[in-house]
């Protein structure tokens, strides 16, 4: 698949497979395509030349095909703000499920299903306004897990968390890892949860994929290493201050 | 301090909140209208006391909506400082180069700024109790069409966000010395800010889009509506009866100067 930007950038010859019911991180520096790649995959961009395949479907620019495809995907966004519309999140995260033309009973099955499964019930009548960053990034998840994706893409979803926040988020996404079968395709700068969050990992570089494997093998890569730079290296720096 | 629009919480407790939002919204519009068509003094000054009880026993703030009323004072002020001037026979006051203020004039500036400000006030008043999603709740229940609901709701999202990212914007530039700079640079730094703004704006609105289309969105955001209930109705046909009442049955202007009296034999 290939993608260009008209300032230039391109996304070149992207291929990969993901397992369904793994954890996957793309890891790669600032500028590499990470966010772009992740708008080709759910179909808010299309590719130039090549495909898409989600669960053996293609991707089209078809709107009723395109959204058959997008209800088994939920894509969250970096900055929840981004997300969170309505003036309540009960009413945000019972916006997808009417769109899938649920009746009200089952909306409201699937909002309380979520809102507890995000630990927010106690927030349901809350304005988006009125919750912390943590808060609200759970509210938007919880908008995408009431729509029961099969595949969850996070755009940096631990970024602008603080531990306990991400501790919380993780027990979240690997608790409906494991009871709804979710196949869970993340970006992250923070080389951790590549490492021991993701079974498989993708390293971008300036739009190609430099790396494609186990995590642990990938950390070691030479070429992979050189790009990164390392905890090791601040250290040093900090330490010889 | 984070920027919030003017709706209450919705976890907070208010006694005006049992009655339905649609019902808030309809009866300012019922206190006000009268006293908008029928110039009559005693009506004006009798729903604005009224309304003056109804946020003393339900626990409204008034004395914030007080506060927020002098932002529209010069408004007032420019619409109605000239008619004194042209309005009227009999003379109030004649100055020497030939201006003439007339007691007729006079007495419409100040009904006139009495409605505005009465008018103003009692709409603050109800409106004060909506929470954002009653709000929104009581304009679903009035049927407007979904693509206004959805823009306003979009738009109020991006009010606060925008205004803090911009309070940011300001407060970084303050630290690096935009306060002692000359009138110009600052003039530069504003149109700036507003060039910067639109474009963030326009960013971050395609990305909301995009997060709608990925949950369906197709033009349409509906909300489930709040039920009506028969208490709601009763209010409305109480307030309703009570202006009725005020109009065609009880004498106002009797009973006031019957209380004046009282006061001042």
């Amino acid at each position: 698949m290939n993608y260009s930007y008209n300032s230039g950038f391109k996304i070149q010859n992207i291929s990969f497979k993901l397992e369904e019911k793994v954890v996957c991180g793309l890891t790669g520096n600032n500028g590499s395509g990470k966010t772009t790649l992740l708008r080709l995959l759910v179909g808010l961009l299309k590719p130039k030349s090549g495909n898409i395949k989600i669960f053996n479907n293609i991707l089209t620019r078809n709107k009723k095909e395109l959204w058959e495809i997008r209800e088994s995907i939920g894509f969250l966004f970096q900055n929840p703000d981004d997300q969170l519309f309505a003036p309540t999140i009960e009413e945000d995260i019972s916006f997808g499920p009417r769109n899938l033309k649920l009746d009200e009973e089952e909306v409201k099955v699937r909002v309380d299903w979520a809102l507890d499964a995000v630990n927010l019930s106690e927030f349901r009548t809350y304005s988006p306004f009125n919750l912390s960053w943590g808060q609200k990034k759970r509210a938007a998840l919880a908008g995408l897990l009431a729509m029961k994706p099969k595949l969850l893409i996070l755009d940096e979803p631990f970024a602008n968390l603080d531990f306990t926040s991400i501790y919380n988020h993780l027990v979240i996404l690997e608790k409906l890892r494991k009871e709804n079968e979710i196949t869970i395709f993340f970006t992250s700068h923070n080389l951790f949860f590549v490492e021991h969050w993701a079974k498989k990992m993708l390293f971008l570089d300036n739009g190609r994929i430099l790396f494609d494997g186990k995590p642990h093998e990938g950390l070691r890569n030479s070429d992979v290493k050189q790009l990164l730079g390392s905890y090791d290296d601040i250290l040093t720096l900090i330490k010889n201050r | 301090m984070r920027t919030t629009l003017p709706f209450r919480l919705e976890n907070e407790r208010l006694y005006l909140r049992r009655i339905h939002p649609l019902i808030r919204l309809i009866i300012p519009f019922i206190l006000v209208i009268p006293f908008l068509v029928l110039e009559d003094f005693y009506l004006t000054i009798t729903i604005l006391f009224i309304t003056l009880i109804i946020d003393l026993l339900l626990r409204v703030n008034f004395i914030t909506i007080f506060s927020r009323l002098k932002i529209v004072i010069p408004f007032v002020f420019l619409i109605t400082i000239f008619i004194p001037f042209y309005v009227g026979e009999t003379v109030y006051y004649r100055f020497p180069i030939g201006i003439t203020i007339y007691q007729e004039g006079l007495n419409l500036a100040f009904l006139l700024s009495l409605r505005i400000f009465g008018a103003l006030f009692i709409f603050m008043s109800f409106f004060s109790t909506l929470t954002y999603s009653e709000f929104i709740g009581a304009l679903t229940k009035l049927r407007i069409p979904s693509v206004l609901i959805g823009s306003l709701i979009i738009m109020l999202h991006y009010i606060p966000i925008l205004a803090s990212s911009n309070k940011k914007i300001l407060e970084a530039q303050e630290m690096r010395g935009k306060k002692i700079s000359t009138y110009w640079q600052n003039l530069k730094t504003h149109a700036y800010i507003l060039g910067k703004s639109i474009v963030m704006n326009m960013e971050r609105s395609e990305k909301l889009y995009e997060s709608l289309k990925m949950r369906g969105f197709s033009g349409k955001i509906s909300f489930a509506p709040i039920k009506l209930k028969a208490s709601d109705i009763g209010i409305l046909i109480l307030f309703i009866l009570i202006i009725v009442n005020f109009i065609f049955v009880i004498n106002l202007e009797l009973i006031y100067r019957g209380v004046f009296t009282l006061i001042m034999p």
